[in-house]
């Protein structure tokens, strides 16, 4: 009974010790991993603004609500203006999830949107990059713009309903929020 | 310890007792991540670091006779809480400082926790040996490792892709492009070297070449002990 209590004294002992080392290397590693983070989704959005690293203060703001997984939020440098968002959406496709980057202006109009992840089958349903749902300039809820591939397994349900959460999210909380 | 014994404990890792081609440990990651010699230099490093200071705290917990009396009974737990903080440690530091290399090892960085290398090592020696010799020892074995997967890389990397990279993290870009030896011969290099079964093509025939050498090594003795009985 003695020597249990005694192992088990010393692996707590040993445990504390090194929670505390991984906390304090934690708290020298962790800001900088969120910025490398940060910096490798900017890369990402620089499909939409090649200036974003430079000409732009971006904050990540993580919803995870109705689809919208994250909203990148551009304001003009050293300014309190919201000059766009880009949102990051999953909705689902026919498949599986189609999930996308749109950049909304402030305006509420596209200035483009990617694709990250299809939900389609194989051929078109893997290439909706290439593929123009007629959506870039157009207000990012309005349905008539938006151009469906028809009879093909791409998922074109599934990008509407990410326009449409997105236009959702900023008609409810406004653009940014 | 004199220098000539710190000198044979740090040098018998490199070939006498190589961990990968002697006692043929830690292959999994040898065989997985040997696709371009950085990769080889990366998991190098983080075994270094790893290795060299968990024979460190193993000796330190288990050289006085009161702590090791305690530690001794719930050793393999101990071993692993030491061994998991330094490699959580290690995969920290790796995400922050290099971070592209951290994603090219993936899953081998922390696997290392599992590496037989570094529970061979403080097993069989820290647990018995002094905190500086324990060291000296990590030392030798690490380099031992880090010196035969850049061995095997080197090898693969030049027949399956024609370049030796070096060091391509960050603003550093140490890659050569050797392709013109290709060109000059006509050929392509070999895919086949760049993917999981040229690692164990590659492994298999460095390990019969150094069979081969120690057999000849062997028969030489047997021949020349025969000479002297005569």
């Amino acid at each position: 009974m003695k020597k249990g209590l005694t192992s088990g004294l010393v692996l707590l002992v040993l445990g504390l010790i090194a929670g505390l080392l991984l906390g304090v290397v934690n708290a020298v590693t962790a800001p900088i991993i969120a910025q490398n983070e940060l910096r490798e989704k900017l890369t990402a959005l620089e499909v939409f603004y090649p200036d974003i690293k430079t000409a732009y203060d971006v904050t990540e703001v993580v919803v995870g609500e109705n689809g919208i997984e994250s909203i990148f939020v551009l304001k003009a440098k050293g300014t309190d203006t919201i000059v766009a968002a880009v949102y990051g959406v999953a909705q689902m496709g026919y498949k599986s999830e189609v999930s996308m980057l749109i950049a909304v202006r402030a305006n509420g109009s596209v200035e483009g949107y990617a694709f990250i992840g299809t939900g389609g089958t194989e051929g078109l349903g893997l290439v909706l990059n290439d593929i123009d749902f007629g959506m870039t300039d157009a207000p990012v809820g309005d349905e008539t713009s938006f151009d469906a591939v028809a009879g093909a397994s791409v998922t074109s349900g599934g990008v509407l309903a990410c326009f449409e959460a997105v236009a959702a999210r900023i008609a409810a909380e406004g653009l940014g929020v | 310890m004199d220098f000539k014994a710190v000198r044979e404990n740090f040098f018998k890792g490199f070939v006498k007792e190589n961990p990968l081609f002697v006692t043929v440990l830690g292959t999994c990651p040898a065989l997985a991540i040997t696709t371009k010699v950085e990769n080889a230099v990366g998991m190098g490093i983080a075994l270094f670091f790893v290795l060299i200071l968990s024979n460190l705290l193993v000796s330190l917990v288990t050289f006085r006779p009161k702590l090791r009396a305690l530690v001794m009974p719930v050793r393999i737990p101990v071993y692993i809480v030491l061994i998991a903080t330094l490699v959580v440690i290690t995969e920290m530091l790796m995400e922050a400082f290099l971070q592209p290399l951290y994603v090219t090892l993936g899953v081998f960085i922390p696997l290392i926790v599992v590496n037989c290398i570094i529970f061979g090592r403080a097993e069989a020696y820290a647990s018995d040996h002094k905190p500086l010799e324990s060291m000296v020892d990590g030392a030798g074995m690490a380099l031992g490792y880090t010196m035969a997967i850049i061995l095997i890389s080197l090898f693969r990397e030049i027949l399956g892709a024609g370049t030796i990279t070096i060091w391509a993290q960050g603003n550093a870009n140490v890659v050569l492009d050797l392709h013109f030896i290709y060109d000059f011969l006509g050929i392509a290099p070999i895919d086949m070297f760049a993917k999981p079964v040229g690692a164990f093509v590659t492994y298999g025939l460095i390990l019969a070449v150094i069979a081969a050498v120690s057999n000849a090594k062997a028969e030489k003795a047997k021949i020349a002990a025969a000479g002297v009985k005569k």
